[in-house]
């Protein structure tokens, strides 16, 4: 055993080496091999990996091929099971090894970014992987901007879904962008806190989330179109019931289990897209915030491009296809942000100054929700206001600010947000139940939608607890 | 060897694209019925699943039509050839893809409907007091309780009052685990995700009477068609027998929310232990088998999860004994095939208690395959040892799942590293069996045999001098 002990690093190194020959060797695929064959190995190689990486002894991290491996594995999946295992073990690789990190230096926290670790990602002139020990690693898998803006494509229309395969593809299809938003994240976050103590906009000018939506290749606009599309989905009527109806619940025939099993599957899988969706949507727009600080302090250069702020696009979209509103409302459950773009929805119509030029900041920042829902305290002022943007467009917007009043209250430390409110629940509650009423007396024969009946539920059962507790 | 240089591997063709098909082959599974429909429908299978997994821009490996006919020879030969080896070869060559039947005949509760929530405080008070001018049709009841708990205004209510009605606690439960709308289903999962929670001061976030219980949960698998004492005794499903008897059987539509929602029960330990040692066993077990269903494969990242959940459930004091208990009652139901194996990758391994579950199971497993009272490693190892690999007679497959689950017992939980003398008789018999196969022999499952012994080989290597100089 003495004889053993080498040096540490040369015995890990030298491990490394081995354990990657001996798992990529699982891959080789010369030899006489059939379909199963192929599958067995590859399910062989994933858990090779995973032993070696994460439940071994010694976990080391995996080293470039064998990442891409499993990447490969994930992009080629023909079977449901090795799509799953080989997201599973992506997702996991990531949360152990980051390739972004922070690390605590003399009382800051500092950033750690390993350029020479595998990324799904293909950004910038090829020069992430040239930059890799200098020798051409086949990279062609790998997503560059345009072919990531094609996967949302082929998510919001998928080709035809009869067939047994295709349901793995949109499925695979899913996971490869949740796990492309994962990377984004993992990312991004430590950057986020780097900068707040810095204030440096280089570490977001470096950032995969900037360098990816700055490139030319992909065109932002009809993205973010394609996202918000993809996003709607869940909640339009008629969309969805049919899909509910069509998933089996007793007596249907089913067939090969893969089929079986992703159509029990592909509504969870959409579920958590949707989740990823939001989440890149908030990344970017938190991004879109730093690069407009960073402008102001004049950090930005030329070099750093122009692009439109996400919340531009959305509202122009939304503003331009008000059938959007509702479900896109519905969907996007990110209070801090939802509250964002109903105050700039709102800011179109009852703002002060009917003019503002595009980058002019402070305008739209002082509309608080208090202050939209004393537009609606008389009968006058909100037949003013409807007369402009309708009453169910006023409705729909009050309802779901209300809905994030409601939730900013169970979650303190968004200071941001209760500015923005600038009101305590209960004259909130209050004044939003009068805005109803006085929508009413302007246009009483509009309908209110079962969400907004549930809101007015609500305002009322807290009224009443509110002012029961003050006694 | 240096890691930098690019391996003789790279430059190989890639080994996750499919290979072009060998002019020759011994062992062929189901090449007749390829053959058969390549002649039904004229089409080039090949092409058509070239083209399927062909994705985004890349051109890839297109099939010419001038190749079409070469290879429509080049299969009549393999198909002849294979005609001939195919009576030669034993029926036991088609080993099962792993599969068990978890769930029967679906039977939902009956006395669901009326559930008396309408009764509720919440809504009684309200329509007691209120007059806001508007209908909000709260006399619907369950229908209008359906809508708050759907658009999440129930869990804001909730949280901000501070306390949960029992009666609507229970309503939601019961939504959670029979409602066939799938919107309702991952809203109440959500509710419920969100209110078995603990705040900082490690306080429920809303006083709670009622709790999901364990019965609860049994009577849901019950009526989920749960196989709680055959599993194991029937046969693996193959595919044809499935799509056979599909009426009523097959994975339920609840599922995922009643993984969850054991999940979230777990989170609350601290304060509340929801389930006892031996309540926990149980859904271990359940969790542990539902990896079975091929229904649910997709499921693997919420499965694993609530299996992680339930593991850390235990006490430490707790724990051990538990294990054994789980690990025999899994191994008493699973069949020792490629069922088991399954089961022994779905256990990660990531965390201790994990490595412990996974070598307790394969040695449960072992001791029970072999007759054993005791479990007795030398033992066991003996007998696998006892193996000659060059015997006609020598069952491959058989020899294949004892490798693994060896390998498991002996490494997973570290209890055997220091055993010298297991250690070098595992390593002896790996290395026999890595060498001592011939290469010609293509049979029954002998050269995964060949292959496996050698990377598990290796591996021991590392896990011996690595475990030792680097800790």
């Amino acid at each position: 055993m003495a004889a053993s002990r080498a040096p540490t690093s040369t015995a890990a190194a030298a491990a490394d080496g081995g354990i990657e020959e001996n798992a990529m060797a699982i891959l080789d695929s010369s030899g006489i091999k059939d379909s199963r064959d192929l599958h067995d190995d590859r399910a062989a190689f994933l858990e090779a990996v995973r032993s070696a990486c994460l439940a071994g002894d010694n976990p080391s991290a995996p080293s470039w091929r064998m990442y891409d491996g499993v990447f490969q594995v994930l992009r080629n999946s023909s079977s449901l099971e090795l799509a799953v295992a080989s997201f599973h073990l992506l997702m996991e690789l990531g949360k152990q090894y980051p390739r972004t990190y922070l690390t605590d230096s003399g009382g800051h926290q500092s950033l750690v970014v390993v350029k020479e670790s595998w990324l799904p990602f293909l950004i910038g002139n090829g020069s992430v992987s040239s930059e890799i020990g200098g020798n051409s690693r086949s990279s062609d898998h790998l997503f560059d901007p345009l072919r990531f803006s094609l996967l949302i494509e082929t998510i919001v229309e998928p080709t035809n879904a009869t067939d047994d395969n295709n349901g793995i593809k949109a499925i695979e299809n899913m996971m490869l962008f949740q796990y492309l938003v994962n990377t984004l994240e993992a990312d991004f976050v430590p950057r986020r806190i780097a900068y707040k103590e810095s204030l440096d906009w280089v570490i977001f000018r470096e950032s995969l989330l900037n360098m990816l939506l700055g490139s030319r290749k992909l065109v932002f606009k009809s993205f973010v179109q394609n996202c918000i599309h993809l996003l709607l989905s869940q909640y339009h009527p008629e969309a969805k019931d049919a899909v509910e109806d069509s998933i089996p619940f007793e007596g249907e025939a089913r067939s090969a289990s893969d089929l079986d099993s992703s159509l029990n599957y592909s509504s969870l899988e959409s579920e958590r897209t949707l989740v990823s969706l939001r989440k890149l949507f908030v990344m970017v727009m938190e991004l879109d915030l730093i690069r407009k600080e960073a402008d102001a302090l004049g950090l930005t250069s030329r070099a750093d491009g122009f692009r439109n702020p996400i919340m531009e696009v959305i509202l122009d979209d939304l503003t331009y296809n008000i059938s959007y509103l509702s479900p896109f409302l519905l969907a996007f459950v990110e209070w801090k942000w939802k509250l964002e773009i109903i105050l700039q929805y709102f800011s179109k119509y009852c703002g002060k100054g009917a003019v503002r030029t595009r980058r002019s900041d402070n305008s739209q920042q002082d509309l608080k929700l208090e202050r939209v829902l004393s537009f609606f305290l008389t009968a006058t002022s909100t037949k003013a206001i409807v007369k402009k943007m309708g009453t169910e467009v006023a409705q729909l917007l009050l309802a779901h600010a209300y809905q994030v009043c409601i939730s900013v209250q169970g979650d303190s430390g968004d200071s941001t947000t209760t500015e923005k409110i600038g009101a305590s629940l209960q004259e909130i509650s209050c004044n939003f139940i009068s805005a109803f009423q006085n929508l009413k007396k302007v246009s009483p024969n509009t309908q209110i939608s079962p969400f907004e009946k549930e809101a007015l539920f609500t305002a009322a059962a807290l009224t009443r607890k509110l002012m029961n507790d003050e006694r | 060897m240096v890691m930098d240089e690019p391996l003789d591997f790279e430059k190989e063709e890639d080994p996750l694209l499919p290979s072009p098909r060998p002019a020759k082959r011994k062992k062929v599974i189901g090449l007749d019925d390829l053959l058969l429909d390549y002649f039904e429908n004229g089409k080039d299978l090949r092409k058509v699943r070239a083209a399927k997994s062909k994705h985004g821009p890349r051109g890839g490996y297109v099939s010419d039509e001038e190749d079409k006919e070469v290879r429509e020879d080049e299969i009549c030969k393999i198909f002849e050839d294979c005609e001939e080896k195919a009576k030669g070869l034993d029926a036991r060559d088609d080993v099962p893809p792993w599969g068990q039947q978890i769930f029967g005949c679906q039977k939902l509760p009956s006395n669901l409907s009326d559930m008396g929530v309408e009764n509720c405080q919440m809504l009684q008070s309200f329509c007691a007091s209120e007059h806001l001018g508007f209908d909000l049709e709260i006399q619907q009841g369950e229908g209008f309780l359906e809508g708050m708990l759907m658009y999440g205004w129930l869990l804001k209510l909730v949280r901000i009052g501070g306390s949960v009605e029992d009666s609507i606690a229970s309503w939601t439960l019961t939504k959670l685990l029979y409602s066939s709308n799938k919107k309702l289903q991952v809203s109440a999962t959500d509710f419920w995700d969100s209110i078995l929670s603990l705040d900082e001061d490690d306080k429920l976030l809303v006083n709670l009477g009622y709790f999901p219980s364990y019965s609860v949960l049994k009577c849901a698998m019950l009526s989920y068609g749960y196989l709680f004492e055959t599993l194991g005794t029937k046969a693996s499903i193959s595919e044809s027998a499935a799509a056979a008897d599909s009426s009523d059987v097959g994975p339920p539509h609840n599922i995922i929310a009643w993984v969850r929602v054991v999940s979230a029960c777990c989170k609350i330990r601290k304060v509340r232990p929801i389930f006892s040692a031996s309540e926990a066993e149980e859904l271990l077990v359940i969790v542990i088998s539902l990896f079975l269903d091929r229904g649910l494969e997709g499921l693997l990242v919420v499965l694993g999860d609530c299996l992680n959940s339930l593991v850390l459930y235990f006490n430490t004091s707790e724990w051990e004994s538990s294990c054994v208990m789980v690990a025999e009652s899994i191994a008493q139901r699973v069949t020792m095939d490629l069922n088991c194996l399954r089961i022994i990758d779905c256990i990660t391994g990531t965390n201790k208690r994990s490595k412990f579950l996974r070598s307790q199971l394969a040695l449960q497993l072992l001791k029970i395959n072999f007759g054993l009272k005791v479990g007795n490693v030398e033992k066991m190892l003996k007998l696998v040892t006892s193996i000659n690999v060059k015997e006609k007679e020598c069952d491959f497959f058989r020899l294949y799942v004892y490798l693994v689950l060896m390998d498991n017992l002996l490494f997973s939980s570290g209890a055997f590293r220091d055993k010298t003398m297991i250690v070098d008789t595992w390593r002896n018999y790996l290395r026999n069996c890595s060498t001592q196969i011939a290469c010609t022999n293509w049979g029954f499952y002998a050269p995964k045999v060949r292959n496996k012994a050698s990377y598990l080989l290796q591996g021991a290597v590392f896990k011996k001098s690595g475990g030792v100089s680097a800790r």
